[in-house]
């Protein structure tokens, strides 16, 4: 890998580095570039808040540059990182979150213009995979996924459990994040306003499946192509059921689901997969496809396929032959701990914006 | 015993203090002394 304007080092900036109890994959994308490519890189840092941990984290962020909210609009994002590239040149982007992957894939010819790689999926490989599509995508590939059903109001809701169509308990979940069991109508309707104040309308309704639920970090190369696919199952949840523990699986099925979604979508860049393998058949339902990588992206790089730098690579234009094996029964456990920093950074972020470390 | 709990039984990576780690599903055990070595008898075809 090397520097497009040949300056020795490769400059690559990944957003999402908010690593809390609900991290964003930010961290673990740059621990896994770190990890391949050591000293030949410079990370720029893109963050959101002044206070997200991974700002302050040792060995991760060369620069830190602040960046407006997706919600901002395409042109103010696209103004920052124009400015951002003028002061530190960037060979490509690894957005991480869910929310700004719209406004990047639209500003992905903008960003070619300037020299800067990404490798993301279409706006349409996008949509399809929403979980207000989700239905209809595996509807039209065959692949199979609990029942779900967007709804914009609560009587829809109501409706849809009088009719029949739904029991209690079901699956309460935002169009981009959260995702909760509701056990009765009451808890149903928190759920759904929380939700909606949060992330928006529509939100989605489906049916809750019982039985074990697996991960699978994949990269697809936009041909239909598998670059490589990591599975997982959970074995440590937080109070919002995210990993905090985990340990690489082998279940072949786990990996045929994985290349038929990928085939389906031909999908362009990282992605999860959430997979439910139901107690009573044992058969295996596609529950979400998320855009990006996942928080717990580090441990494929630690199992031996290394997707978030394949995923680099293939942003700056290289070549890039797929994982044929990696690591079963790699285990990663997440811990939590205070940085204690000077006050510096803070106010640098704060008053300008950046700051950048020797 | 049946042949597909045979494989399944076999198919467990078992290290020789007895903890067990199961790589289709991820699950681990761990298995006492008299554990260890009836899985052993089975992995040679015995039950």
């Amino acid at each position: 890998m090397s520097s497009k304007d040949g300056k020795g080092k490769v400059t690559i900036a990944v957003s999402g580095l908010n690593a809390t109890d609900n991290p964003g994959p930010g961290v673990p994308v740059i621990r896994a570039l770190r990890l391949a490519m050591g000293e030949s890189l410079e990370v720029v840092g893109l963050a959101y808040d002044v206070m997200d941990p991974g700002i302050y984290m040792d060995g991760i962020a060369d620069h830190v540059f602040m960046v407006p909210y997706p919600s901002q609009g395409d042109d103010i994002l696209f103004e920052r990182l124009s400015y951002i590239h003028s002061r530190v040149h960037l060979d490509a982007i690894v957005p991480t979150l869910d929310a700004e992957l719209f406004p990047y894939v639209r500003l992905v010819p903008k960003l070619e213009k300037l020299g800067i790689g990404t490798f993301l999926p279409t706006e349409e490989q996008l949509k399809l995979r929403s979980k207000v599509e989700f239905d209809k995508l595996a509807q039209r590939f065959d692949i199979a996924v609990p029942r779900s059903t967007p709804i914009t109001d609560l009587n829809e809701l109501n409706r849809l459990v009088a009719s029949g169509a739904y029991s209690y308990p079901l699956m309460v979940k935002g169009q981009f994040y959260d995702a909760y069991v509701a056990r009765t109508q009451p808890e149903a309707a928190m759920y759904f306003n929380k939700i909606a104040a949060a992330w928006g309308l529509p939100v989605v309704v489906q049916e809750f499946l019982v039985g074990e639920e697996y991960d699978v970090v994949a990269l697809g190369d936009g041909n239909g192509g598998l670059v490589g696919a990591v599975p997982m199952r959970k074995t440590v949840l937080t109070e919002k059921g995210k990993a905090w523990a985990g340990i690489t699986v082998g279940d072949p099925k786990l990996k045929e689901l994985t290349e038929k979604a990928v085939r389906a979508l031909s999908w362009r860049g990282p992605l999860e997969l959430e997979v439910m393998k139901t107690a009573r058949s044992g058969d295996y339902f596609l529950l979400e496809i998320n855009p990006r990588f996942p928080a717990w992206c580090y441990l494929a790089a630690g199992a031996g396929a290394n997707l978030p730098h394949a995923c680099a690579s293939l942003a700056l234009g290289e070549n890039v032959e797929p994982f044929d094996r990696y690591d079963v029964g790699v285990m990663f456990v997440r811990h939590s701990l205070d940085l204690v920093r000077p006050l510096y950074d803070l106010e640098a972020l704060s008053t300008a914006g950046e700051v950048h470390r020797e | 015993m049946n042949e597909q709990a045979r494989k399944r039984l076999s198919s467990l990576a078992v290290n020789e203090s007895g903890f067990a780690f199961d790589p289709a599903s991820g699950h681990t055990f761990t298995l006492n002394r008299t554990g260890l070595v009836i899985l052993r008898l089975v992995g040679r075809g015995a039950g």
